[in-house]
């Protein structure tokens, strides 16, 4: 089982978050440089697929279960786009009941729903996943703070 | 305890392996047991562990050498340094040979003995160890923080053990631990004996999962409270992990309170995410976007602080956003002229492409010294010279 990462304030040079960087701002080349869609909303889908594309690439995140859960979120995300009749799917997801553990708090399945992947752990689980998940949503904020700053200064 | 962990995750996320890590770091079962180690204040050298302590180093002196060097100040703690002497599985099946050696020499010292399962005079010296002596827990067999138990608690009877074996204690899975604990049985009270003896003998150096638990004293030595006491303070210890994490959450205290803010907060930043996509994609296609061009201009050197974060940003914060976008959306449009136009010129004098971009990109990661915050910073002023 992996442990938590030590440093509670994200650092922006780590290796880690360069390498999410690296990856978002690649895939950011890559939409801009995409046939323009003047669609405001899918360039907006676009840029955040690739946010969450980059977190979930990140060097630190690789091993997670929420980075593989992201990844697959976002893949059923892309797929379900060009034809909505897609979307309707057969299969029945049938939740365990160790969703519902009764030394868990109440708020315990909020926090499932929110983090990736998060309905199948259990919550000691959970908590090490949220942490490291909001140290890569921290970062991600960040950085696309920063580009913003950048490119509107 | 953190301080333990950061160093921890240090090794980690230098690549050392797991078995240096779980050394070093008496992998799940460091934080009760250091704990532990605090209430019974055992850790540093004592008069007593001395002699026992240098007797293993001066057997297993390079395992010393090998110890990184970000754990130079771990390595002061001669605890620490036996602890990782015992557990590196540099040599497998050796070092149970060396162990063995050590602890029969140990046993006569009359110090508390663990189980050992294959040893039956270990057994014996178990029941024989009784006197309260802050020793050095039991030469190899001891497990990581308990050094020194209470003298109640050292007479575990053996018919404990069977007992155990019987029962479906709840395992705790671990951090890959590499106890290569050949003879090396330290249960706690109870802990799944009955899985550790069948393994023992198959595979020194194979990867445990078991938390091996010690009661704590004047505590229930039931199998399940144990292992829920396990889980709770890894839960609360995590908590106090996200606690960090989770800015302003120092002043509240109480897990569901602090559940709830880290919800806000996952809420918030999962929003923060969204609206700067949005904002984003109303900036690049003004912009042309060249990356390419600004990422090879900046040489990563910027003495440009961070920008001002966004913050946590509260729930009724949605409406103004949108009215701030727009603002956004206006000035673009008038200020972006000419840093476009800049980068246009850059992009074209450097004929970057996709190509080129691969190209860059693995100097780039070798050089990303810089946060990436300065390197666009740098980026910029450069443009706008």
């Amino acid at each position: 089982m992996n442990r938590k990462n030590p440093l509670p304030n994200s650092n922006p040079n780590s290796p880690n978050s360069s390498m999410q960087a690296l990856h978002f701002l690649q895939a950011l080349a890559r939409i801009a440089r995409a046939a323009p869609k003047p669609a405001h909303s899918a360039r907006t889908r676009q840029i955040r697929h690739a946010a969450y594309a980059s977190m979930a690439h990140s060097s630190r995140s690789s091993r997670r279960t929420w980075s593989r859960a992201l990844l697959h979120r976002l893949r059923q995300w892309q797929q379900q786009r060009p034809g909505r009749l897609l979307t309707v799917r057969r299969r029945v997801r049938i939740v365990t009941p160790i969703t519902s553990r009764p030394e868990e708090p109440a708020r315990a399945e909020t926090l499932r729903q929110l983090v990736p992947g998060g309905r199948g752990m259990e919550y000691c689980n959970l908590l090490e996943e949220t942490a490291d998940y909001v140290q890569c949503l921290r970062a991600q904020v960040q950085l696309m703070q920063t580009l913003l700053d950048a490119f509107s200064s | 305890m953190e301080i333990n962990d950061k160093d921890n995750f240090e090794l980690e996320k230098n690549g050392y392996q797991v078995n240096y890590q779980n050394a070093i770091f008496l992998a799940g079962t460091s934080m009760p047991d250091l704990s532990w180690n605090a209430n019974y204040a055992i850790s540093g050298p004592s008069g007593p562990n001395l002699g026992w302590d240098q007797n293993l180093l001066c057997q297993l002196p390079k395992l010393n050498s090998f110890l990184p060097p970000s754990l130079s100040d771990i390595q002061a703690d001669s605890g620490f340094i036996e602890r990782a002497a015992k557990y590196s599985c540099f040599n497998g099946g050796n070092v149970n040979a060396m162990l063995g050696s050590i602890n029969n020499s140990v046993l006569d010292q009359s110090k508390r003995m663990e189980n050992f399962a294959e040893d039956g005079s270990n057994k014996r010296g178990l029941e024989r160890s009784e006197t309260g002596d802050g020793a050095s827990s039991g030469g190899c067999g001891q497990e990581e923080g308990t050094s020194s138990a209470n003298a109640k608690k050292r007479k575990r009877p053996n018919q404990g053990n069977e007992v155990n074996q019987g029962e479906g204690a709840r395992k705790s899975p671990v951090t890959n631990c590499t106890k290569d604990t050949g003879e090396k049985e330290e249960k706690g009270e109870e802990k799944k004996p009955s899985e550790n003896q069948t393994k023992n003998g198959s595979d020194p150096a194979n990867k445990e999962e078991y938390v091996h638990v010690r009661a704590r004293r004047g505590q229930a030595t039931n199998s399940h409270s144990l292992a829920e006491r396990v889980r709770r303070e890894k839960i609360s210890e995590r908590m106090k992990y996200l606690q960090d994490l989770v800015p302003g959450c120092s002043k509240v205290t109480g897990k569901a309170v602090m559940l709830d803010e880290i919800i806000n907060y996952v809420q918030s930043l999962q929003r923060q995410v969204e609206f700067l996509s949005m904002k984003l994609s109303a900036i690049n296609p003004r912009l042309d976007f060249n990356i390419e061009g600004i990422l090879s201009k900046s040489l990563f050197y910027s003495n440009v602080g961070p920008s001002s974060s966004m913050g946590y940003l509260p729930d009724p914060g949605q409406t103004q956003l949108h009215l701030s976008q727009q603002n956004l959306l206006h000035a673009g449009i008038t200020d972006i002229a000419d840093p476009a136009d800049a980068l246009r010129r850059i992009a074209n004098a450097q004929l970057m492409s996709n190509i080129g971009l691969k190209e860059l990109s693995p100097q780039m990661s070798n050089a990303w010294d810089g946060g990436f915050q300065n390197l666009t910073r740098g980026g910029c002023q450069d443009l706008n010279n």
